[in-house]
């Protein structure tokens, strides 16, 4: 429709033409007014029209220049400032936001401006961000040494470094050859602290799961066979081992993370704040620590990449509000693409049906009428199906019949809870008619002289369909099916009903068997957006966490689109070409 | 399929090779089962996904189901020889009951007993008078922990622990009498009642009957009593047959040497009020008041938090005036504590509570009122009212009348719930539901009669989801929704906040955006290049992709705090930036003629660059002095009704009409007028030129301009010299979650839905009729607004139902805009809660199967059917339009 060549050149305003210009050679001719020629045009309504389209357009690119321009800025180190205020007080900062303060206007008091500093350092000044009015301020400059770090616990920390400790051997001195010794010693403290962490969550977690495997087996056993049953008998005797084995295990373990956190225990380093203050942060407690003043633009941008770097691959931290956003990734990752793959083949065959199979006539129509409709019914409503229907129904279901051990040693559902298959299935269902509404239609933009002549080669139906109409209508099933997946990746409201946590390190697809874990509720994207902008504690300082987020899930759903719309030509062109 | 004559013999061809013309089978094969499989999948996953309705309305119906009850037994009380009974009850599993009879002088007398109720067989019986019950006249047991107390004959009363204690019995305890017990059976064994509930666990149970030191109150027999628990004692208030009252608070201490128990008790005694002589007390679950209620209707109450010197606070009437009120029969709290229910001999019975409205209030801001009225019974609405029994879990009460005839009542509904099947032609003495109401027991005239009931869900009906209904200790019947509290909170179902919440953020939404995307859709298909547009469209189709997730955040964090700060320029922007528009339309019309069609392609970036701009400029310059003018310097202020008047409320929500007005004046009245003065410019005659005609077409404007202010400062005046204020109605105090901040984050949702179904319909109305249009000498603009849309109308209506559809079920802009407030408030700055956003936050939490799961799951289907209906009248209006456009 909207490639239609001719139509631009018909509806290219046309002012100044024929019927209102003094035509001499005509004069009989009926000519209007120029008032009338003129409220013919209707130029302020055609501005009315124009405007709304010109604020539609600076709507969506201001919001997509808002998200990306506030998501990317987080990681980049800004500089630190150092403010001397007039009474003295002396403050070392991000400066974030300016604004300007209107006074009492009846007053004629003169509009001021003032800035917002973050200023860190919360265990020392009990708070993130403060305001200052500028004509407060004596003085700003930028330090060179002036250190930002980002802390494990506690937030972000700003201050000059002074002393780099192991124990009471004082290994550096001054800033820069403090400096210079934790760009040394720094790698391997955090090295030793990663490989602790990765013991206490992965082994120590496995030990976990293996103490529940036998604890529930012997409830299991005790369930199915009776209490004095040898097998009951024989899995206590297992689990009894099993606690044995795990003790030993743990006491392994255990000497493994004290030797690494030994190896740490004593590095410290000592920092100055603005105030004056001293500050001691261990050394392995250091996340990240730079002097933006000094950094020049490359060293900014390697800042900037390994923030980004650890933001993509790192478990989040402080509730969710630091850190990275690595199981949140994977959970949306998996969820899409269960999704995808539950919902392909029962959108495109129901699509088949309904085109091919179907007789026409009225209840295809209604069907097909019906089916477009659940493509508007709000997804919430989808959520609570999901709950009642995949949850509370079926996954209740199969925990009676198979998970009664887990509900009788301590009460917790397996799959009579949210969890990713019931997730995925729900919004499988959420988008089934979306795909099938896009099936329908490129299955109709097949023409029919090309089945017929598969049908006069003597093909049968299913040959028709699998090597004449499936082929050509192949891009549109798959834009359909990327749109579908965009949209459930971005979609949030039914998930909070039917699985996603706030909080779930054990990933959904990992590691140890069998590798994919349907009933394990999992983290999301979108939904961290809500669960950090608005469950926070600490809304503000979580903010720019937000804008991150937020800018990846909607580079991730622009991607998709942008997927969809070259997949889209470039299957058309290849299919194109096999037309007569 | 084609099918080829399969037995024909292969026939010569051209070539001369023999063509095969059977179907091969495994041709065949393949497509029976692709045909068989594709059907089967495809019938599969369309009824799946129909299925959802269905299973969305099979969840919430179970709300609408009647409450039903089955007779269990009626029989012969076991005991022959004393047919009164002094009090009934039942255990948790609803298997047994025990009784205490009365004796032929009016204390309790015999056996107390527990009996099966399958059979009536007496389990376990124990003699009065070795339970310290003997010459006992009245006996109360309240709640599920037993709490009770007794009244004696000489003016004492006592207080303890009287009813069934269940203790659980683990499975490998079971004894060996009860080893192959039946679930739902109970039997003795070893002189202790073993049941099996229904869930299979085994329990004993025993009549316990522990009574605490005696208090007296005087010589006179105890008539009733009545007991309380409160975190400092129990409290108990007994009256006696002279009308004195006692309240006293005990506390009870088991001393840790000699495990003897101490009871400590206070209290007080107070004297019949202007000689009424009261038949019934008392006292409010929480302990905290004190109801004495004689039978002539008069009732008085008291605050007892200091029970050695009670407050009075209010005399009251139950029933209406002295004159008409019928004696009062039975007196009874209601679970909660806070509702009496009180039967009169006239069969009517009244709900009464205390609450701050009304206008003779007590000193503590309370007065008791009669919030409900059930009427007497169907058939016999005189039989007189004899006893009542709450429900120890739910406003559910029964009550029985003197004709035999016994109903379940609901006092949140104030409806009739049930009538059990008759059991007795005479008056039930006593009544009971079970702590898990599954069943009602009634006892009378020597006969036991036991009901299996299914209350179903009492607190839902039609009207207590729909109407207003009056919620204990409110001020009078409201809308309301509010599911969450105490153990005893009465939960309120009532859907119409959230549905008012719903049409409210629908309606601002629609409000901002159906004109701006209707209006844009028109430009980009009918003023724009058609490259210009193939890039537009996608831009503004990406924001329909966008996550609602990510358009809340934004609308709840980034503008809720900006507009906050500047709601007068955002308010002000709502109409000075359109004028902006308009000033700059007629400003290039001055243009010279031969340049405009030159600029045509440049009028877009002109107006997005520099009007809109321009616009906001202005509008942030005019807010200061429009807030001076109108809003008394401070427009928060004004909203919360401190200075000002209501004259800039409504000169704001007047400029709209006044603007419509003014444009219908200039539209009618003053362009034909323009048109008929001016000469129609002959060749080299007089006339106008299109110089002059823009500049009479500016004046005009601007003339229009100022009439639109002045009418809307005319009727500002108007409307408030006859003292209205639009606050309190479309304006109000500010918060910072509002329907502004939805109506704005919502339209990034909605504007792109709309333009692009709206601008799709717009395009394919057939080219012939344009070209038509064009010919026949007709401008653009003619022939957009006068073919064009017209032609288009039954699309963009389409296009603004599926914009409407989306923006009533959107959940996540609303749950981070909109504040979640359940309330019913036009104003443009409160906050409000949708259908969606409580399913988001509540079914999580609603426990499966309960009221509250079915409600949401009932609001779930009211979204459902709401959004079916939208979506299918717009896809039928767009079906019907796609058959017109090709008729054209």
């Amino acid at each position: 429709m909207s490639s239609d060549p001719g139509r631009g050149t018909v509806s290219r305003p046309t002012k100044g033409g024929l019927p209102f210009s003094p035509a001499a050679e005509r004069p009989a001719r009926r000519v209007r007014s120029a008032h009338a020629a003129l409220a013919a045009h209707g130029e302020p309504w055609v501005w009315l029209t124009g405007g709304s389209l010109a604020l539609a357009i600076v709507m969506i690119v201001g919001l997509l220049a808002f998200i990306t321009v506030r998501g990317a800025a987080t990681f980049w180190p800004a500089p630190l400032e150092l403010v001397t205020l007039a009474d003295g007080r002396r403050v070392l900062g991000e400066v974030t936001d300016r604004e300007i303060v209107r006074g009492d206007l009846a007053e004629g008091a003169s509009p001021s401006t003032r800035r917002l500093v973050r200023t860190a350092n919360f265990e020392i000044t009990g708070r993130h961000f403060e305001w200052f009015d500028d004509h407060a301020i004596a003085s700003v400059e930028r330090p060179a040494w002036a250190t930002a770090v980002e802390r494990l616990e506690g937030g972000r920390f700003h201050g000059f470094p002074v002393k780099l400790r192991h124990g009471d051997t004082i290994v550096a001195e001054g800033a820069a050859e403090v400096w210079a010794a934790y760009e040394r010693e720094h790698p391997a403290a955090r090295r030793r602290f990663r490989e602790a962490l990765a013991i206490d969550k992965h082994d120590r977690g496995a030990l976990q799961r293996r103490l529940r495997q036998a604890r529930l087996t012997v409830v299991q056993a005790g369930l199915d066979r009776g209490e004095d049953s040898p097998a009951a008998i024989a899995a206590r005797e297992a689990e009894r081992r099993t606690i044995a084995e795990v003790e030993r295990a743990t006491v392994a373990l255990d000497e493994m993370t004290s030797t690494l956190r030994d190896g740490n225990a004593g590095w410290l380093v000592d920092f100055e704040t603005a105030d004056g203050a001293e500050a001691s942060l261990p050394l392995d407690g250091i996340v990240h620590a730079w002097q933006p003043n000094r950094l020049g633009t490359f060293g900014k941008l390697g800042v900037y990449g390994a923030r980004w770097g650890e933001f993509l691959a790192d478990d989040p931290r402080e509730a969710n509000s630091a850190g990275g956003v690595f199981p949140a990734i994977w959970g949306t990752v998996a969820m899409t693409l269960i999704m995808a793959l539950l919902v392909a083949p029962f959108g495109v065959l129901a699509a088949l049906y309904l085109r091919e199979y179907a007789s026409r006539g009225p209840i295809t129509s209604a069907v097909r009428i019906a089916i477009n409709n659940l493509a508007g019914v709000p997804s919430i409503v989808y959520g609570a199906f999901g709950l009642g229907f995949f949850c509370y129904g079926l996954g209740s279901g199969i925990d009676d019949m198979f998970f009664r051990a887990g509900l009788v040693a301590d009460g917790q559902p397996t799959f009579g809870t949210g969890g990713l298959l019931w997730a995925s299935l729900t919004l499988a269902l959420l988008t089934l008619p979306v795909v099938i509404v896009a099936t329908e239609e490129a299955l109709a933009a097949v023409p029919n002289s090309m089945r017929e002549g598969s049908y006069a080669c003597g093909a049968g139906k299913w040959q028709t369909i699998r090597h004449i109409v499936l082929p050509r209508a192949l891009p549109g099933i798959m834009t359909g099916l990327i749109l579908a997946m965009a949209r459930g990746a971005g979609e949030v409201a039914p998930l909070m009903l039917v699985g996603v946590k706030k909080l779930a390190l054990d990933l959904p697809i990992d590691g140890t068997f069998p590798f994919v874990h349907p009933e394990r509720e999992f983290m999301h994207l979108a939904y961290l957006i809500y669960d950090v902008g608005f469950q926070s504690p600490n809304a503000q300082a979580a903010q720019p966490m937000v804008f991150t987020i937020t800018f990846l899930l909607v580079t991730i759903i622009a991607l998709l689109n942008i997927t969809a719309i070259w997949l889209r030509a470039r299957l058309r062109r290849r299919y194109v070409a096999q037309q007569f | 399929m084609p099918d080829s004559p399969s037995t024909s013999t292969p026939a010569r061809t051209l070539t001369g090779r023999s063509r095969r013309r059977t179907t091969r089978p495994w041709v065949r094969a393949t497509d029976a089962i692709a045909r068989g499989l594709i059907t089967v999948g495809g019938i599969g996953t369309i009824v799946a996904v129909l299925l959802v309705g269905a299973f969305l309305l099979a969840v919430a119906l179970p709300l609408f189901r009647s409450a039903s009850s089955r007779m269990e037994r009626v029989g012969p009380l076991p005991t022959a020889e004393a047919v009164r009974l002094a009090c009934l009850g039942s255990d948790d599993s609803g298997l047994l009951t025990w009784f205490a009879t009365r004796g032929d002088t009016g204390g309790i007398a015999g056996d107390l007993q527990v009996v099966r109720i399958a059979d009536g067989a007496v389990l376990h019986a124990r003699p009065a008078a070795a339970l310290g019950l003997e010459g006992a006249t009245t006996i109360r047991v309240t709640g599920a922990a037993g709490t009770g107390a007794v009244g004696y004959g000489d003016g004492t009363f006592r207080i303890g622990r009287i009813g069934l204690d269940s203790r659980f019995i683990p499975p490998d305890a079971v004894p060996e009498a009860a080893a192959g017990l039946a679930p739902g059976s109970a039997v003795t064994a070893d002189g202790e009642t073993i049941i099996r509930g229904m869930t299979g666990h085994h329990a004993a149970v025993s009549l316990v009957c522990e009574l605490g030191t005696p208090s007296r109150l005087d010589a006179d027999p105890i008539v009733d009593i009545d007991v309380a628990s409160r975190p400092d004692g129990t409290i108990v208030a007994a009256l006696d047959a002279t009308g004195r009252v006692r309240v006293e608070s005990v506390t009870a201490r088991r001393n840790l040497l000699t495990d003897e128990v101490v009871t400590t008790s206070v209290g007080s005694s107070l004297a019949p009020h202007d000689g009424k002589r009261p038949s019934f007390v008392r006292v409010s679950e929480r302990g905290d008041q004190l109801f004495v209620v004689a039978d002539d209707g008069s009732a008085r109450r008291f605050v007892i938090r200091n029970v050695e010197s009670p407050e009075p606070m209010e005399g009251f009437r139950v029933g209406g005036d002295a004159e008409t009120a019928a004696r009062v029969t039975a007196v009874e709290r209601l679970f909660g504590g806070a509702s009496l229910a009180v039967g009169d001999e006239a069969g009517v019975v009244h709900v009464l509570f205390a609450s701050r409205g009304g206008t003779a209030l007590a000193a503590d801001g309370l007065a008791m009122r009669e919030a409900r009225t059930f009427a007497g019974r169907r058939g016999s609405a005189e039989a007189g009212i004899r006893v009542i029994a709450a429900s120890p879990r739910s406003r559910l009460f029964a009550v029985a009348d003197a004709e035999g005839g016994i109903r379940l009542l609901h006092s949140t509904t104030g409806e009739e719930v049930l009538q059990p099947e008759r059991a007795h032609d005479v008056a039930a003495e006593r009544l009971c539901i079970a702590p898990r109401e599954n069943l009602l027991l009634a006892a009378g005239a020597g006969t036991l009669a036991a009901w299996r009931i299914d209350a179903g869900y009492p607190e839902i009906s039609g009207r207590t989801l729909l109407g207003r209904v009056w919620y204990e200790n409110y001020t009078g019947p409201v809308h309301a929704w509010e599911t969450t509290g105490h153990e005893s909170f009465e939960s309120k179902f009532g859907l119409v906040p959230l549905v008012f919440g719903t049409i409210k953020a629908t309606l601002y939404t629609m409000l901002f955006a159906t004109p701006v995307a209707i209006l844009a859709a028109i430009y980009a298909s009918q003023f724009m290049h058609p490259r210009w547009r193939a890039r537009i469209k996608p831009t503004i189709e990406l924001m329909a992709g966008l996550p609602s997730v990510v358009l809340g955040f934004i609308a709840g964090m980034v503008f809720a705090p900006l507009v906050e700060r500047g709601v007068v320029p955002v308010v002000t922007g709502l109409f000075v930036v359109p004028a902006v528009l308009l000033a700059g339309a007629h400003l290039w019309q001055l243009l010279p003629a031969g340049w405009r069609p030159r600029l045509a392609p440049w009028r877009l970036p002109v107006i997005g660059l520099v009007a809109l701009p321009l616009g906001c400029l202005a509008a942030t310059a005019v807010a200061p002095h429009v807030e001076r003018l109108l809003f008394d310097g401070d427009f928060r202020a004004w909203l919360d009704g401190r200075g000002g008047s209501g004259f800039g409320g409504w000169v704001v929500a007047l400029l709209p009409l006044s603007a419509v007005a003014a444009a219908a004046v200039v539209g009618r009245l003053v362009n034909p007028w323009l048109r008929r003065i001016t000469p129609v410019a002959v060749t080299g005659g007089g006339g106008w030129t299109t110089r002059t005609a823009a500049l009479a077409s500016l004046v005009v404007f601007l003339g229009g301009v100022a009439v639109t202010i002045g009418l809307a400062a005319a009727g500002g005046v108007f409307l408030d010299a006859l003292r209205l204020d639009a606050r309190g109605g479309l304006f109000g105090t500010y918060v910072q979650r509002n329907a502004l901040i939805v109506g704005l984050g919502m339209s990034f949702a909605v504007i792109p839905l709309i333009f692009t179904i709206a601008d799709d319909a717009l395009t394919s109305v057939p080219d012939h009729l344009r070209s038509a249009s064009l010919g026949a000498g007709a401008t653009p603009w003619q022939t957009a607004i006068r073919v064009i849309v017209p032609a288009a109308a039954s699309g963009i209506f389409s296009a603004v139902m599926i914009g409407l559809g989306r923006a009533v079920g959107e959940t996540m802009i609303v749950l981070m805009a909109a504040g979640n407030t359940p309330i019913i408030d036009w104003n443009v700055f409160t906050g409000f809660q949708t259908l969606s956003a409580a399913i988001a936050t509540e079914l999580p939490e609603a426990a499966r199967g309960s009221a509250h799961y079915r409600v949401l799951f009932l609001a779930a289907l009211a979204l459902f059917g709401m959004t079916f209906v939208v979506n299918t009248l717009a896809e039928i209006v767009r079906q019907r339009f796609r058959r017109r456009a090709h008729e054209l």
